[in-house]
């Protein structure tokens, strides 16, 4: 009973959540000025009258109100307005990027998580030793590391070629322009240029998952419980994977899903050093291209995606929790 | 010299735990710069050679300050802390030997029993976790492993066990969770329990019903326990024997009621200085500073505290310098009452009292 | 003990699967990356693919505004009569249209297609799509157009391959002599159909140029494929690629790094050190074109002085006095040395501006006479500020307005997104106060300038224009009517410059009834603009490409000798252009994926898979304390 209370209170928090979301990301665009005018320099004998009709046709002339009522309706329609710079809907322009980052994030998400955490694993199990100074260091070192500079070191190693790296992979981009591949030929050749992007990423946020894991790790291995599973002679691997990291992994995996915020602004910079044209890429250039339709259905994208994952991670936390689940 | 405590009664079979000398250490902490620049840590003697003797159905309470090493020690009996030195030999083998077997036949209380279980698993999954480590299927009769899970709960005084089952530890209280520990032992039919300091985390309320569990289980099954405790009092209600630990080492063992009526250490009388039940005074008389087990002073341990010197009444016996160099072994000065001081030693022996320190009775 | 291995953890061996993982991984990547590094054409085609910087406004000729959305649709639409590679004149043997009739009053042109037209997807391309075309155009008002479809009234085709345009007043634009419409023509039975033809995205694409866009990823690439059914052939346009791509790059050293790697073909660059960098690079040309381009210092000339009500003007702005006087504005210019801008800040990269109607402009450049030009000379403008009044009355340095009194500084706009606006400024102030006249400078983004200039509260910015090859454009946007009326609206007539002298030749040159008489009206509206200085006309700047020898050739220049490599003003720059065979060609392009790559990944996979099983079968032995 008090779960299910638990998990609607969970549900309308993350709803109001995304009210908020969508009400200030309405005020806060409509903020920054009319952005009609700067799209019309370069345009041949541009008049007034069709400024005018442009304005029109983007629904800035309504009273504010109006435009309100008119961008939710909209947006629960999955019309997020239209482009200024690529004339295009806002919903086709994202879909027709969503997919490449969807790919990155996952899959570096994936890989770092998986990684820091085994890795997190082994230097909280050996603490203390060689491996897990090493290891200390590494991940000090890439986490700190700033995302562009770590890109362009990595480019200019493995993509340019310098010294004695030969040129491996791409500089950049999704896949090999005017290939046409198909198939399995096309998947490969996408893994070929999400090499060097995924690398970076991953490398970038390993550092984060395996200190937490590892934090988390050795404070579990010094609570009771494990040390009554040793004295009952349990093996040592059913020790670590069946007592200590399940319950070394909670804080771990909340951290994981808090952090998508930051994985999404850092996939910016990522996508923009490799030119990989996903959400990241479309922000940047949306962002210098003042295209405010397009920023507004990307901000709004992006925090949906953060309320909805921290939401799964509180229903997850909960379903893997026992003590949540009573709170 | 290797300090030994003598049989006080030359029985033939031995002992069911004896441990002999058992030193533990610890490399001190030292921070990861220390470290990488080589420096050395400095070694914790946190055991500094410790012997006991536990009999079958015999409960033995480990007492002493905070810090003298009494878990340490407990752990070490579990096969929980390598020891540096020294044997424990348990139905008179080595326990490094068959630790398997070992481990079903010994098993572990734990003070806080919050953290001694697995928040993820259910109180049956904790219960039968030893069954399950151990590949008991059956018990002795045939029983199932859900029967043998509801014997160990209702033996633990959680009735009807199977209300129990599926429960995760939050939702019991303390009291609740301390028994389900206690069933987690119970259920591999233990023949000796290891309980450090099994009701200090508990409401004062419940601490009575789960000393008398202990105490009811080894009536019922014959079981050994030792008990460590900082507490005399508690000691005095539910041990056949005290051991009085400080600063790595037992300083004084014996029968419960012989060691607290008439402590033959200046320890011991100073910590029953302050045990209510002892008809103590409310006034500590320990002082300076607390041992510190990386710089154990020379001579007897407690030297550079102990009221004796302090008052110069060591003087006065003439062991003062002896106080102060020459290091010492538990000596029997009562039968199966043993003691290491070396003006005790001289004072028992003639057969007088300590009368400055002696607490009132 | 054995006590003492408890911390030894289960996983011996678990980092040497997992490096060995990553080597194997990366290796095989590798191995496809090597075998891809030269662009792969599968089933024989041949793909040719320039980098641009920027994506793309629009794949919609109603819609887009970018120069490369303009190339795009030169290679997908055509007009009616196309640009000369050689020089922006009309080439009639290459268009639709082969011959133009000028009616007695000036007022109807009857255009004489050829037959047999079509369009790519096979239907057939008549008369009637042109009238269409251009009646839509002018109906919808669409922006790009309406410029040069002012005097036009309406088009009707008389038969499938003659069609007759008529307009308001007589005029010459429209005789055939000059490519006046630069309007693309769309094909009737798509776009008549269509609901709101802004919002089609026009992709893929129905045309009747050599190529047509076959699919787009806005902001990363748009990809064109042959047009089969490309009428050009009848008069020997032969493409000789199958497929063009244009690839976006949000980064400059991206976009030459992709060059030398052979990911692309070719480059439009907008940074000269880049472009010099590439210079030296195996296998690679750069090339400075002279095309259309300009880079100017505008002047506020008087927002808050000005009367002249034209387009709904209000005067507005906190712009100074002094900028609105022409003598000011001429010494102003004198201080200017254009040749050392083009030096030190455009790298060599441009020439020399005196007018915004550029040299190989399709109708007159016009270049001032010895004796009136404003050449850089800092003592003959010290002395004409002085002589317009302009003195340091209050001997602090700084010269002040003979009308208010106030010491002339001027607020001076550079733009962030532009370092030629940035590195000019230095150089220009310090001439300015060279002759006394004050200067502060701000760097803004692009965006910010557009409202700052729209509210008339500046004295100078450096921007730059990409005019069309006929004059009419960038003349027009020096009209009254251009100006932004008031804040927040937006007006291309940035200087605020407005002389009714100057809007009668502007609507005259519409109206010239012969080609010559129009090139000397548009001589004297440049000869005003020169005299008034509204632009100081710092540099035609360069068009910087940089393009693989190794791959393709028959490169052409547009304007001959001069232009852009890809003639990108009509298609016949990407008709010519065709794969370099034999000798010197790249290395075999690849068909794929090798055998051996997709056996090193079986292999790596297996290899993996199968330590991880072993590493978990250890686990289970270990660890019997
Ligand atoms: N894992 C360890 N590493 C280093 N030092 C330790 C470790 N465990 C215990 N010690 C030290 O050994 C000494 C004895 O500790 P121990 O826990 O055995 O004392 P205790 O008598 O049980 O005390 P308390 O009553 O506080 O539980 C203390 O000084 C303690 O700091
Ligand atoms: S030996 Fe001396 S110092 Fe030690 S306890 Fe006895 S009297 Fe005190
Ligand atoms: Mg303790």
């Amino acid at each position: 009973m008090s779960t299910r209370r638990y998990l609607i209170s969970k549900v309308l928090q993350a709803i109001l959540t995304l009210a908020f979301v969508l009400a200030f990301n309405f005020f806060l665009f409509r903020a920054v000025g009319d952005p009609v005018t700067q799209l019309l320099r370069g345009h041949s004998g541009i008049s007034a009258q069709a400024v005018l009709q442009l304005q029109r046709q983007l629904g800035l002339d309504l009273p504010l109100p109006q435009q309100f009522v008119h961008y939710v309706k909209e947006t629960f329609e999955g019309h997020l307005g239209y482009s200024y710079f690529y004339n295009l809907p806002v919903s086709q322009v994202i879909a027709g990027r969503i997919w490449p980052t969807i790919l990155l994030i996952g899959l570096s998400t994936l890989a770092s998580t998986a990684l820091g955490i085994w890795i997190g694993i082994r230097q909280g199990w050996r603490r203390g030793s060689k491996y897990d100074q090493g290891m200390l260091a590494f991940t000090l070192f890439t986490y700190s590391m700033p995302e562009f500079w770590f890109g362009l070191l990595i480019i200019m190693a493995f993509a340019v070629g310098v010294g004695p790296f030969p040129a491996l992979f791409p500089t950049g981009g999704y896949e090999t322009t005017g290939a046409g591949y198909t198939g399995m030929a096309h998947v490969v050749d996408v893994l070929n240029h999400m090499v060097l992007p995924f690398f970076v990423l991953t490398l970038s946020y390993l550092g984060e998952y395996s200190l937490i894991m590892r934090s988390s790790l050795l404070e579990t291995l010094g609570e009771d419980f494990i040390i009554t599973a040793r004295a009952k002679g349990v093996r040592e691997n059913r020790v670590l994977y069946g007592h200590a990291v399940p319950n070394a992994l909670l804080p771990t995996m909340t951290v994981t899903i808090l952090q998508l915020g930051f994985v999404l602004s850092g996939v910016i910079t990522i996508e923009l050093i490799f030119n990989w044209p996903g959400l990241g890429l479309l922000t940047a250039t949306s962002v210098d291209a003042r295209d405010f339709p397009v920023l507004q259905g990307l901000f709004l994208l992006f925090s949906a995606s953060v309320i909805v994952a921290n939401l799964v991670a509180d229903l997850l936390y909960s379903y893997l929790d026992p003590r949540v689940r009573a709170a | 010299m290797p300090p030994t405590e003598q049989a006080p009664d030359r029985e033939v079979a031995p002992p069911l735990l004896e441990v002999r000398d058992l030193k533990v250490t610890f490399a001190g902490r030292i921070g990861l710069g220390a470290g990488l620049l080589g420096r050395k840590a400095t070694q914790s003697r946190a055991v500094d050679g410790v012997s006991l003797q536990l009999r079958r159905g015999e409960v033995l309470a480990l007492a002493g300050e905070s810090g003298c090493g009494k878990t340490t020690t407990a752990r070490a009996i579990m096969g929980l802390e390598p020891p540096k030195e020294g044997q424990i030999l348990f139905e008179g083998r080595k326990i490094s030997k068959g630790l398997r077997a070992y481990r079903r036949k010994v098993q572990m209380v734990f003070q806080d029993p919050t953290g001694a279980l697995n928040p993820r698993q259910t109180i049956y999954e904790s219960v039968a976790e030893g069954l399950r480590i151990h590949r008991i299927h059956h018990g002795p009769n045939g029983e199932t492993e859900q029967q043998l899970v509801a014997r160990a709960l209702s033996r633990a005084g959680m009735r009807p066990p199977e209300r129990f089952f599926l429960n995760y530890p939050h939702e019991l209280s303390g009291g609740q969770r301390q028994r389900v520990v206690i069933a987690g032992a119970l259920v591999l039919d233990p023949v000796m329990l290891v309980a450090d300091e099994p009701v200090s985390n508990l409401d004062a309320s419940v601490r009575g019903e789960i000393l008398r569990l202990l105490l009811q289980i080894r009536d019922d099954l014959g079981l050994a326990i030792l008990v460590v405790t900082h507490d005399l009092g508690l000691a005095w209600t539910i041990a056949d024997r005290v051991a009085v630990m400080y600063l790595g080492r037992i300083v004084e063992i014996g029968p419960a009621e012989d060691v607290l009526t008439r402590p033959l250490h200046p320890y011991t009388k100073a910590l029953l200085n302050v045990v209510p039940e002892a008809g103590g005074l409310d006034r500590p008389i320990l002082t300076g500073e607390p041992p510190d087990p990386t710089r154990i002073p020379p001579g007897c341990r407690f030297h550079p505290r102990c009221p004796e010197v302090a008052t110069g009444a060591a003087r006065a016996a003439g062991v003062e310098d002896r106080c102060r160099g020459e290091d010492l072994g538990l000596m029997e000065l009562r039968p199966g009452h043993f003691a290491a001081c070396h003006l005790a030693a001289v004072t028992v022996g003639e057969g007088q009292a300590m009368s400055t320190s002696q607490p009132k009775r | 003990m054995s006590l003492n291995g408890r911390r030894k953890g289960p996983w011996v061996g678990g980092t040497g699967i997992l490096v060995a993982a990553v080597m194997l991984a990366t290796a095989s990547f590798a191995g496809i990356a090597g075998a891809q590094s030269a662009t792969p054409s599968p089933a024989g085609k041949s793909t040719f693919i320039y980098g641009v910087t920027a994506p793309n406004s629009s794949m919609n000729p109603l819609v887009g505004y970018l120069g490369i959305d303009y190339t795009i649709w030169s290679l997908e639409y055509n007009l009616p009569i196309e640009f000369a590679t050689k020089d922006f004149g009309a080439d009639l043997e290459h268009s639709i249209v082969t011959s133009v009739e000028t009616s007695s009053d000036n007022m109807s042109f009857t255009y004489h297609m050829r037959s047999g037209l079509k369009w790519s997807d096979g239907q057939p391309f008549t008369a009637n799509d042109v009238a269409w075309t251009l009646n839509f155009y002018k109906e919808s008002n669409i922006s790009n157009y309406s410029a040069d479809l002012a005097i036009f009234k309406s088009a009707e085709a008389t038969d499938d391959a003659t069609f007759v345009i008529h307009t308001d007043q007589p005029t010459s634009v429209f005789n055939g002599q000059s490519v006046w419409m630069y309007e693309f023509i769309l094909p009737e039975h798509i776009w008549s159909t269509i609901d709101e033809p802004k919002k089609f995205e026009n992709v893929p694409a129905v045309g009747s140029g050599p190529w047509v866009v076959t699919q787009q990823k806005p902001g990363d690439f748009v990809r064109l494929e042959r047009n089969p059914n490309f009428w050009g052939t009848q008069v020997g346009l032969e493409p000789h690629v199958d497929v063009i791509i244009e690839k976006v790059f949000n980064d400059e050293n991206q976009m030459a790094a992709a060059l030398q790697r052979g990911e692309i073909d070719f480059g439009f660059f907008d940074s000269a050190n880049i472009l010099n960098s590439l210079k030296t690079k195996p296998n690679i040309k750069t090339w400075g074109a002279q095309i259309p381009l300009f880079d100017e210092l505008a002047f506020n000339s008087g927002s808050a002085f000005q009367t002249d009500k034209a387009g709904g003007f209000v005067p507005h702005g906190d712009g100074i006095h002094a900028t609105s006087d022409p003598a000011f504005r001429r010494a102003v210019a004198e201080a200017i040395d254009k040749q050392t801008l083009v030096d030190k800040v455009y790298g060599g990269y441009a020439t020399v501006a005196d007018s915004p109607v550029q040299p190989g402009a399709t109708t007159g450049n016009w270049d001032p006479p010895a004796d009136q030009a404003l050449n850089f000379n800092l003592d003959k403008a010290k002395a004409d500020l002085t002589a317009a009044g302009y003195t340091d009355t209050d001997g602090d340095g700084v010269v002040n307005d003979p009308k208010t009194g106030e010491n002339v500084v001027l607020r001076y706009y550079t733009r962030t997104s532009d370092q030629n606006t940035i590195k000019t400024a230095p150089f220009v102030k310090s001439w300015l106060e060279q002759i006394g006249v004050g200067v502060k400078v701000f760097a803004v983004s692009s965006g910010k300038l557009t409202t700052i200039i729209e509210s008339g509260d500046y004295e100078l910015f450096h921007w730059g224009w990409f005019p069309n090859p006929d004059p009419n454009y960038i003349l027009g946007i020096f009209t009254c009517e251009q100006r932004a009326p008031k804040p927040g609206v937006y007006g291309n007539n940035d200087s605020f410059f407005c002389d009714p002298q100057y809007d009668q030749l502007y609507q005259q040159q519409l109206t010239a009834t012969s080609t010559q008489a129009r090139v000397d009206i548009v001589h004297q509206m440049q000869q005003i603009l020169y005299e008034q200085q509204p632009y100081i006309m710092l540099a035609y700047t360069n068009y910087l490409e940089a393009y693989r020898t190794d791959r393709f050739t028959g490169y052409t220049t547009q304007p001959e000798g001069v232009g852009d490599l890809l003639a990108t003003w009509g298609p016949f720059g990407f008709i010519g252009i065709r794969p370099v065979t034999g000798e010197g060609a790249s290395a075999a392009k690849s068909e794929g994926i090798p055998g051996w790559v997709w056996i090193a990944i079986v292999v790596g996979l297996a290899v993996v898979i199968g330590g991880i099983m072993l590493g978990r079968r250890r686990i289970s032995d270990e660890d019997r304390v």
